[in-house]
């Protein structure tokens, strides 16, 4: 006889996937509405590696930021119960603020995480198409100091040749988790590709060896990113082969 | 005193075709000393022989215990009190320094030679035992390297480690790493008696391969009659696959009614059965448990065991009506508010779908209640009720009629 009986509860374990959308007066037009028709093509792709995924379930929380910083929900929803709200652009850019928000939800007590045993470090996507018109610094410093983002996969999208790329390694850690894009396309290919790498290698027990899971994640990206035209890995020190074309 | 122990390949590691890097042991001996030990080896390619430096650990552990046993000056913990230490690391983050007395000298010594043992242990081994042709086919080239020239030998076999140690008149426990230690006392009260070390973090865990690993032992003792009722240890594959401590804390209540009820026969064969099913359901990591018990104890307090189940149930019940009736609420504010705006579409949807939630949570928790119940009371047990019931009712739409100041408009009832 088992003793996994009706009295022993078994939950399943969690990965929680972050989005910090930078919905600031520049992002007005093309460019927000393609993050809002990516984001909600991506949500499918998620729940069915929730589903399919024996080793954690996903779940996803959205954090906008420009004037001020906005959950659009107050707790991470399953995948497949995630109902994307159209975000709208206006405003500053608070990534500072929007740091110390996402350092307050990184926590069990007061936040959206749970008990570390069962769960996964959580993924991390910023995208961003400018520079912070708030205090970074100070919001990144408070956001190093939590073991959650520590541990987690952060990924950075930068959106056109404006984005402060500097500022967004510094978020991620490395210039190397940092992807740029220069049109339309190239951003809903990412988002995609973004979200799914992040999610597949974050929810899994097995990792490569002592590969990070940041590192696995920024391989498969960097491999996705040569096939798709618009997009570039950050680093490139010979300038970009792309020009900007929003239209 | 009885002692159990057991440990089992992981799901994944069945996948990945790799071995089991966990290992246990537990025993009595003849004078009455009790010895529980689980080491789990780390996973990643880097750590390719941690399964043979989890060995090794437990079996040095278990001598080196048992020396320290004979050999100590037994007044320097018999009568002491409950006493935690946590790691030095800890003691030095936190500027409070408490490791000043005979006794904690000891078990520095003791620590010392765990760790100064373990790493001629593994030389040796690395001596005697060069890379196996599927070491050599599956191993990074930079381990090999690293293999081969003897240099840091104690990552390639490092594990972390737990053990708890009883004598009649005083008992111990140690930790270095991940895993957890949980124990109870004869009013089923439980705690993990070795403090945490917030360094052990999701994957990451302090180590015997670490460079500092002496200052990172946490410890625990008493000596003045206080002993717990069951002890167990258990690695970071039981903990991860019961997320919130308070469902591993209820598995081992369900093994410690079964060891009384049932008995340790049964309960060992259901032992070996379960482990490898909960890293299936669970954490897909590898398994091990270990467990000393006082068989009388442990049957005097089964009703207080299961006393504890009904009230953690309880309280999960009331955490969960509190759910559905906030999203009861909820929903009736965006009903009533007559905005049919996208955003109080979706928020209406996530209501609903919270309350349906929470009914089938209700309804399995009832289930648990009513066994619980029953177990405790027996056939005339009183099945478990409450006002906001197990499903809901139908609704319908009815005038409500307020006199200060007067208004009428429509609400949502239960049907009667």
């Amino acid at each position: 006889m088992s003793l996994l009986d009706e009295t022993v509860s078994v939950p399943r374990r969690t990965m929680t996937l972050f989005f910090m959308i930078d919905t600031s007066g520049s992002m007005a037009g093309s460019k927000i509405g393609a993050v809002n028709d990516a984001v909600v093509n991506v949500l499918p792709m998620l729940d069915e590696i929730s589903v399919t995924n024996p080793d954690a379930e996903i779940k996803v929380a959205a954090l906008e930021f420009s004037t001020g910083c906005n959950w659009l929900y107050n707790e991470p929803k399953l995948a497949n119960e995630f109902v994307w709200q159209d975000v709208q652009a206006n405003g500053l850019t608070s990534l500072g603020a929007a740091c110390e928000e996402l350092e307050n939800k990184l926590s069990r007590s007061k936040g959206f995480m749970q008990s570390a045993s069962g769960s996964f470090a959580p993924a991390i996507i910023l995208l961003s198409d400018g520079a912070p018109t708030d205090n970074f610094e100070a919001g990144l410093a408070k956001l190093k100091a939590n073991n959650w983002f520590k541990s987690a996969i952060k990924v950075a999208i930068a959106i056109g040749d404006d984005a402060d790329k500097e500022v967004l390694a510094k978020f991620t850690g490395t210039n190397e988790a940092v992807f740029t894009v220069h049109n339309i396309d190239a951003l809903k290919q990412i988002i995609r590709v973004v979200a799914v790498t992040s999610s597949q290698i974050g929810s899994k027990s097995s990792t490569a060896g002592d590969t990070t899971k940041q590192d696995q994640v920024i391989s498969e990206v960097q491999n996705a990113v040569d096939n798709i035209d618009g997009a570039e890995v950050a680093t490139k020190v010979d300038g970009s082969s792309y020009a900007d074309d929003w239209d | 005193m009885r002692c159990f122990d057991f440990h089992c390949q992981g799901e994944s590691h069945k996948a990945t075709d790799k071995v089991c890097q966990d290992y246990s042991y537990s025993h009595i001996d003849e004078d009455g000393l009790a010895i529980a030990v689980v080491c789990d080896g780390h996973g990643g390619k880097h750590y390719f022989r941690s399964d043979v430096g989890a060995r090794f650990a437990t079996e040095i552990i278990a001598n080196n215990v048992r020396e320290f046993v004979n050999n100590i000056d037994e007044t320097l913990l018999v009568g002491q009190p409950f006493t935690q230490q946590a790691a030095i690391q800890t003691e030095i983050d936190r500027q409070d320094f408490r490791k000043e007395r005979p006794v904690d000298n000891a078990f520095r010594q003791l620590f010392a030679s765990i760790i100064g043992q373990w790493q001629q242990r593994i030389e040796q081994h690395a001596k005697d035992n060069p890379l196996t042709e599927k070491e050599n086919e599956q191993v990074e080239e930079q381990y090999k390297k690293e293999f081969l020239s003897g240099y840091k030998l104690e990552k390639i076999y490092g594990c972390t480690l737990m053990a708890y140690v009883s004598t009649p008149k005083y008992w111990f426990a140690f930790h270095l790493g991940d895993g957890k230690m949980i124990s109870f006392d004869r009013e089923a009260q439980w705690k993990e008696p070795v403090l945490w070390d917030d360094r052990c973090f999701l994957n990451k865990t302090t180590s015997i391969c670490d460079s500092d690993a002496l200052n990172e032992f946490r410890y625990t003792y008493q000596g003045d009659g206080g002993f717990p009722v069951a002890i167990f240890l258990g690695s970071d594959g039981m903990d991860d696959s019961f997320g919130e401590e308070t469902n591993l804390v209820n598995f081992y209540v369900r093994v410690a009614k079964s060891l009384v009820k049932d008995g340790f026969d049964a309960t060992f064969a259901d032992i070996k059965e379960t482990l490898p099913l909960l890293s299936k359901r669970g954490s897909q990591d590898d398994m091990s448990i270990a467990c000393v018990y006082d068989e009388t104890k442990l049957t005097e307090a089964l009703p207080k065991f299961i006393l504890w189940q009904i009230a953690v149930t309880k309280a999960e019940i009331l955490s969960v009506n509190k759910k559905i009736m906030d999203a009861k609420d909820r929903r009736s504010s965006l009903e009533l508010s007559g905005s049919y705006t996208d955003k109080s579409r979706i928020e209406l949807r996530y209501a609903q779908n919270d309350i349906d939630r929470g009914y089938a949570q209700k309804q399995q928790l009832l289930k648990k209640m009513d066994i619980l119940l029953k177990e405790y009371h027996g056939n005339a047990f009183v099945p478990y009720q409450d006002e906001v019931g197990i499903a809901e009712k139908e609704r319908v739409l009815v005038w409500k009629m307020e006199e200060h100041p007067f208004r009428v408009h429509l609400v949502w009832e239960d049907k009667k």
